[in-house]
């Protein structure tokens, strides 16, 4: 190898009878090509996007346990939904003398003409029946006309409910979310039932209530 | 006067690492972006404070627009014949569906793919009783476990959630 560059140089100095050709030293300016490049660097760092939709999971129970289940009357809280997506909360099954309640519009929106959900509302009750109630089984019944987001809210709620909860827990005993035992484990008891057409007249009853006390 | 006449130094600054690192940048922002496809049935999400990352592949996608129009759609890979040699090419199914024929759908795309994950992606405004038809043919079809796609709620819980108060 080496006695081939040798050779190579030997018979370059034999060249170099011609004369040498002048080397012109190329300076290419390349602010246009930076320029450019800046250009479409700050183009695709402000139009990326990074925030991607997250998801929500949803397990639902088998079919074959979808059965009535039964729930001690003292035990039931139900969050009904009318089809102009209304929150209406009552403890126990629903009587004329125990009307579904108004859960209050949001306070921070008072302009709005539509009723808005205050979600700080719905996690407060929902967080106190359950402190108050260990037992407690909350019953949500959505009518078919109600929007999608609401079922969303609710179960919104109840999973931040749940993960706060059982995090605090796990602070408190210095342990790691997995490693709390079932007992120690918060796990909220709620089912979506069927809306029907009882729940219907519950809450006509339970709109003139409220509008009899100016609540709507 | 007897002042030194202060030399001018001529500074050069050597772009190069700059110029590296700007094109580094630059090839990475291209490559990682994605643009949003243009959407012919835009979809407004719910919010949730939900942490969970979607997957991006294995998933079949429900779409429920405000109107309740319903929409399966989910990759297939195909293998194609194209002048005696094989192609493997990946394609987009989608089907438009109701409530009725929302489980054959999701049983079909189920045959396809067996990991399959079912993502719903369903408009704020669409009716509930919609979303309930839905998550009854999925019941019926034992396919208990999906994931609904949401947009991260900015919005910060003030009070400290507790089991005692």
């Amino acid at each position: 190898m080496a006695g081939d560059v040798v050779e190579r140089a030997a018979k370059g100095s034999k060249k170099g009878v011609r004369r040498p050709k002048r080397r012109v030293a190329i300076r290419i300016d390349m602010t246009p090509m930076v320029d450019i490049a800046f250009l479409l660097l700050i183009f695709y760092m402000v139009s990326t996007v990074f925030s991607m939709p997250q998801a929500m999971e949803i397990n639902l129970p088998p079919i074959e346990d979808t059965d009535q289940i039964e729930v001690k009357e003292s035990n039931l809280l139900s969050v009904r939904v009318d089809k102009d997506s209304r929150y209406w909360w009552n403890l126990k099954t629903p009587t004329p003398e125990n009307l579904p309640l108004l859960l209050p519009s949001d306070p921070d929106k008072p302009d709005s003409v539509l009723y808005v959900l205050d979600a700080d509302t719905l996690r407060s009750l929902l967080l106190e029946q359950n402190r108050a109630n260990s037992k407690l089984n909350t019953l949500i019944l959505i009518h078919r006309d109600a929007n999608y987001a609401d079922m969303v809210n609710i179960l919104d709620e109840i999973d931040l409910i749940e993960r706060s909860w059982n995090d605090y827990t796990a602070r408190e005993k210095g342990v790691k979310v997995d490693e709390l035992t079932k007992e120690e484990k918060f796990s909220y008891r709620y089912a979506i039932g069927d809306w029907e057409e009882r729940d219907d007249k519950i809450i006509n009853s339970a709109i003139q209530q409220a509008v009899e006390r100016g609540e709507l | 006067m007897a002042i030194k006449k202060k030399r001018r130094l001529s500074i050069r600054i050597d772009m190069t690492p700059m110029v590296d690192i700007a094109f580094l940048l630059l090839i990475f922002y291209m490559t990682t972006t994605q643009f949003k496809p243009p959407e012919a049935r835009a979809v407004e999400l719910p919010s949730s404070h939900s942490m969970i990352e979607l997957p991006d592949k294995d998933i079949i996608n429900i779409t429920v627009t405000q109107y309740d129009s319903m929409y399966v759609d989910y990759l297939q890979k195909l293998t194609v014949n194209i002048d005696g040699t094989d192609v493997n090419a990946t394609v987009r199914i989608v089907r438009k569906c109701d409530k009725y024929s929302v489980s054959i759908e999701i049983n079909n795309a189920r045959k396809k793919n067996f990991r399959a994950l079912i993502v719903i992606k369903a408009d704020r405004r669409a009716s509930f009783g919609v979303m309930q038809d839905v998550m009854k043919s999925m019941q019926e079809n034992h396919l208990e476990r999906f994931l609904i796609i949401t947009d991260q709620e900015v919005e910060k819980v003030d009070e400290d959630v507790t089991p005692t108060s």
